[in-house]
């Protein structure tokens, strides 16, 4: 059986820790000025997208004030449509074509018996 | 000055302009075709280039044809029902199986005759050149088909294995 008293259980640094006080004083609204860097830097990072897609409209904006500018969107976007259509155009006929005969052999093959492969 | 948003909408639709253009004009020779002689017809006066007389002959052989394919089709319908049939219940070829097999390689043989007999005349309503050409294109296609293209492709699922599967 134990025969130590309670204060012979305590340990020495809590006793020192207990003793300690702090001196040092905080700097004058040191609790707002943290919360104020904490907001300035959430608004940094959220306003760098929206900066950079407002140069982006400013920069495009810019360039179609330029005349030149403007031709070159215009004549840009002219081309890329006309290829589309022609790329389209051509997948269509292709697919077409492939109908028609498919509808031709059906037409005239009579069924079951015969391979078909249009 | 032209404010930048203007321009930026007049490019839309300058590319909506240029796709309608060369996409209508590139496929309005075959929504011509289609409209005037139908999707089967079509193919035949556009792939063998058939003056309108040429393209007429033709569409009244095909006219003629079509009901004769479709009594052959039922026929062969009739035939493979028959088959299937009989082909439920069978444990090994009956006298009855034989017969029914028989009668379907007659009606094959017929339908053969028929479509063959059918292509001949469609090729020499046509020039010269391009009736040969379509026999030989409609010969490859029904009636000299290769061993290969009878056997099922690696990989692909039969109708039944889909019906199954739905």
């Amino acid at each position: 059986m134990s025969t130590k008293t309670p204060n012979q259980d305590r340990d020495p640094l809590e006793e020192l820790l207990k003793s300690w006080k702090v001196e040092a004083t905080l700097p004058p609204r040191f609790q707002e000025d943290v919360w104020r860097r904490i907001d300035r830097a959430e608004q940094r990072s959220a306003s760098s997208i929206s900066k950079w897609f407002i140069g982006l409209a400013a920069h495009w904006a810019s360039l179609l004030r330029k005349p030149i500018g403007a031709a070159a969107y215009l004549s840009t976007l002219l081309i890329v449509g006309s290829l589309t259509g022609v790329w389209r155009s051509d997948r269509k006929v292709d697919q077409t074509e492939i109908a028609w005969r498919a509808a031709y052999l059906q037409a005239v093959v009579p069924a079951a018996p015969f391979a078909y492969h249009p | 000055m032209i404010r930048p948003w203007i321009i930026a909408i007049l490019g839309v639709v300058c590319a909506l302009a240029g796709f309608i253009t060369f996409y209508g004009s590139r496929t309005a020779e075959y929504r011509k075709l289609e409209a005037e002689c139908g999707p089967e017809l079509a193919w035949i006066k556009k792939e063998f280039r058939l003056a309108d007389d040429e393209f007429e002959r033709v569409k009244k052989l095909h006219e003629a044809y079509k009901p004769v394919c479709a009594e052959m089709c039922r026929q062969v319908d009739e035939q493979n029902r028959e088959l299937a049939r009989l082909l439920q219940t069978a444990q090994g070829v009956t006298p009855e199986i034989e017969k029914t097999l028989g009668r379907a390689a007659e009606i094959r043989k017929e339908c053969q005759t028929g479509m063959l007999s059918h292509f001949f005349r469609v090729s020499q309503a046509m020039p010269p050149e391009q009736g040969r050409r379509y026999l030989a294109w409609m010969q490859a296609q029904t009636l000299l088909p290769t061993h290969e293209s009878m056997l099922p492709k690696i990989g692909a699922k039969s109708d039944d294995d889909r019906d199954a599967h739905r």
